[in-house]
């Protein structure tokens, strides 16, 4: 089953 | 002292590192302290591109793996793939023309 490529941004680096 | 030539080909901007993950890939861009998802199609997409694979040969490869999609919709969707790549600073260079 084919799904579309995805690019997500998930965030940065007390 | 000159820089060493880039090598053709899309590559991996040298501020970033990908780490494989059990869906697919993170990029890590040292850079900008930001990180990446690619799903397990874009992931697949990315590696065959780094090594060496054009667009359409990539496309026409996962489309005979697939159902239900043509080789244009996938052949779309890869370089929709490199825009997005290209505008998060992620890639640099051209994939092979073929």
């Amino acid at each position: 089953v084919y799904e579309p490529p995805v690019l997500a941004g998930i965030g940065s680096f007390p | 002292m000159t820089p060493p030539p880039e090598r053709p080909g899309l590559r991996l901007r040298r501020d970033v590192t990908a780490c494989d993950t059990e869906t697919g890939m993170v990029l890590l861009d040292e850079r900008t302290g930001r990180y990446w998802q690619l799903n397990g199609t874009g992931a697949h997409i990315l590696r065959a591109l780094l090594d060496g694979g054009t667009p359409d040969g990539v496309a026409e490869a996962l489309a005979a793996r697939v159902e239900a999609v043509s080789r244009e919709q996938i052949a779309a969707d890869v370089r929709d793939l490199l825009d997005r790549l290209a505008a998060a600073r992620l890639t640099e260079g051209a994939p092979a023309a073929g």
